[in-house]
């Protein structure tokens, strides 16, 4: 079963999805900014807050082929399960929520308070009972860093989901880095992560490890998809980090390597210059121009549908 | 599902021939990570560079009168608006160093005496940091016992004296706040990190000519012994130093 906002659905009907996607967010809610880039302006803030607009993105998206996204706001900056049920609904794109918090600029005051046992209630509350009036439940779990170690409020909150994990099944997806460079093994701390949920008994297969594609490292990928952890490229396009060739051939050669099981992709679309209204893809790009690519260098039609259709339905899938 | 999913075979027309107008970090792949620094009081010391009046005036100093001289003020647009949001983190830092006992160090490019380097002469700023020039925004002046040093080059390390004061003081990393980031923190500390001192950049209390030059410097400096954290990552972290005696980053 995977949990969407408008309900459960059987994983054979998710189709084509994005797995680490924005959709309704505002960064500037974060009750920590002092804790971000300073220098940035709020202007380039992650932040989608238009309904019209994200119902024409989420169409052009189902009519370039997709069916299913994974939003990944968490509680902390704008996440709100009502409107995306609105944006499901009228767009025809299944939504899945996400429960955890992201990185400390935008977790909420309330998690530095309570226990690490409170907080995996609450959040084993959002997959399973759901949130406010509506009781719509989220369908995965976040966990996220922006130091070089897992520490802090984010250890607490790793903590707390592997907590809620074990209780629910729900597969736990991270965000690895921050602006940081060369500061941990393969440039993100997905392996961090991944040793501290071991350790409390998390399987690493109910683990996707995100945004690899920031920094990759192939050896430290293939051998978290060695150990059974999902690997998500999920910024292609932003090739401010790596080129989009790069990350094809990465991909390609993991698939070489055995671990097409392994890959989710997505693009960690997040801001409004990265819409169509701004004349960029949207959600689109990785049709229009990431899977050709991937075609071209021979990965198959059938490993293509794995990534895109297989294993998020496989991720997502609350046994 | 319009064929989007699986129908390879043909590359994107873009492929391979974008013209490439982000900014990435390509050595930054290949290199291996860094270790931790372990910052104490007496390891430690906080460097303000280049933060007196010619560069850190925008008023009066000597950039904003030079750059309103040749109409130029557009083109430095961006600094200045960077150096506004600098200038209120570098008194937070400046205070929580002094607070927790981190000794705080001044460089600023210019001269006490009549020698000018060939660099000064080639650039024509022959600031005599004696006179107006030596000045410095008052929320960030220059404690009576703290080290004032006036440096001939872009580094810090350009005057000898900035490295007999690492060297005396047992100093082993330096936080590093300031203006010209894409010169001269830049130069100051990809030379510390060739001598093997760590070096701790407050990412929004560095002010680079330009936004992209901000993030293009920040990221490429970030590797080997040098490390970025913002402003509010520093307090919470000078905090835990104060509590704690020493701390990772």
């Amino acid at each position: 079963m995977i949990q969407t906002v408008l309900g459960p659905i059987d994983p054979g009907e998710l189709g084509v999805c994005l797995p680490h996607e924005h959709i309704w967010c505002d960064q500037r809610l974060g009750p920590r900014k002092d804790l971000l880039a300073a220098t940035r302006p709020e202007s380039t803030y992650m932040r989608l807050d238009d309904f019209d607009v994200m119902v024409s993105e989420l169409t052009a998206y189902r009519r370039a082929g997709g069916r299913a996204m994974v939003e990944v706001t968490c509680d902390g900056w704008g996440r709100d399960l009502e409107v995306l049920a609105r944006l499901s609904e009228a767009a025809e794109v299944h939504i899945v929520a996400t429960s955890g918090f992201y990185i400390e600029p935008h977790i909420p005051g309330f998690v530095h308070e309570w226990s690490i046992e409170r907080l995996a209630d609450h959040i084993t509350r959002e997959i399973e009972e759901g949130i406010g009036a509506g009781k719509r439940r989220c369908g995965l779990f976040k966990s996220a860093i922006h130091r070089a170690r897992v520490e802090g409020v984010e250890l607490k909150v790793l903590m707390a989901v592997a907590v809620a994990q074990k209780r629910t099944g729900a597969v736990i997806t991270t965000h690895t880095t921050g602006d940081r460079r060369m500061e941990v093994p393969g440039g993100v701390a997905g392996v961090q992560q991944l040793e501290i949920l071991k350790s409390e008994g998390v399987s690493p297969s109910r683990l996707i490890v995100g945004h690899v594609d920031e920094r990759p490292d192939i050896d430290v990928l293939s051998r978290l998809a060695a150990q059974g952890c999902f690997i998500q490229f999920d910024v292609i396009g932003k090739e401010h980090y790596v080129l989009d060739q790069t990350r094809a051939e990465l991909v390609h050669a993991l698939v070489r390597r055995g671990y097409v099981d392994n890959l989710l992709l997505s693009q960690d679309t997040n801001r409004q210059t990265d819409l169509h209204s701004a004349g960029r893809s949207g959600y689109c790009h990785i049709f229009e121009d990431f899977l050709p690519r991937l075609g071209a260098l021979g990965v198959t039609a059938g490993e293509i549908r794995k990534m895109m259709v297989a294993n998020p339905a496989r991720a997502l899938d609350i046994a | 599902m319009a064929g989007a999913v699986g129908e390879g075979g043909t590359a994107p027309a873009t492929a391979g021939r974008r013209t490439l107008i982000a900014t990435r970090h390509p050595l930054t792949l290949v290199t291996r990570e860094s270790r931790p620094l372990e910052l104490t009081a007496a390891n430690s010391c906080l460097l303000l560079q280049d933060v007196h009046a010619p560069f850190a005036d925008p008023a009066h100093g000597w950039l904003a009168r030079r750059v309103k001289q040749k109409v130029l003020t557009r083109e430095f647009d961006e600094y200045f608006e960077l150096l506004s949001i600098v200038s209120e983190n570098i008194p937070k830092v400046l205070g929580a160093a002094r607070r927790v006992g981190v000794g705080v160090v001044y460089a600023s490019l210019g001269s006490r005496d009549d020698r000018v380097s060939e660099f000064q002469r080639a650039t024509g700023w022959l600031w005599d940091l004696k006179g107006g020039d030596g000045r410095y925004p008052t929320a960030w002046e220059p404690a009576e016992h703290e080290p004032v040093l006036a440096k001939p080059g872009w580094s810090a390390l350009s005057n000898p004296a900035f490295a007999s004061y690492l060297a005396e003081n047992r100093l082993t990393n330096v936080v590093v706040i300031g203006a010209m980031l894409d010169f001269g923190i830049s130069q100051t500390c990809l030379e510390l990190s060739d001598r093997g001192f760590g070096s701790l950049v407050v990412s929004d209390a560095v002010a680079a000519l330009t936004r992209a030059g901000q993030d293009y410097v920040s990221a490429n400096m970030a590797h080997g012994l040098i490390k970025l954290r913002t402003t509010g990552e520093v307090l919470d972290l000078l905090d835990v130093m104060e509590n704690q005696g020493t701390v990772l980053i």
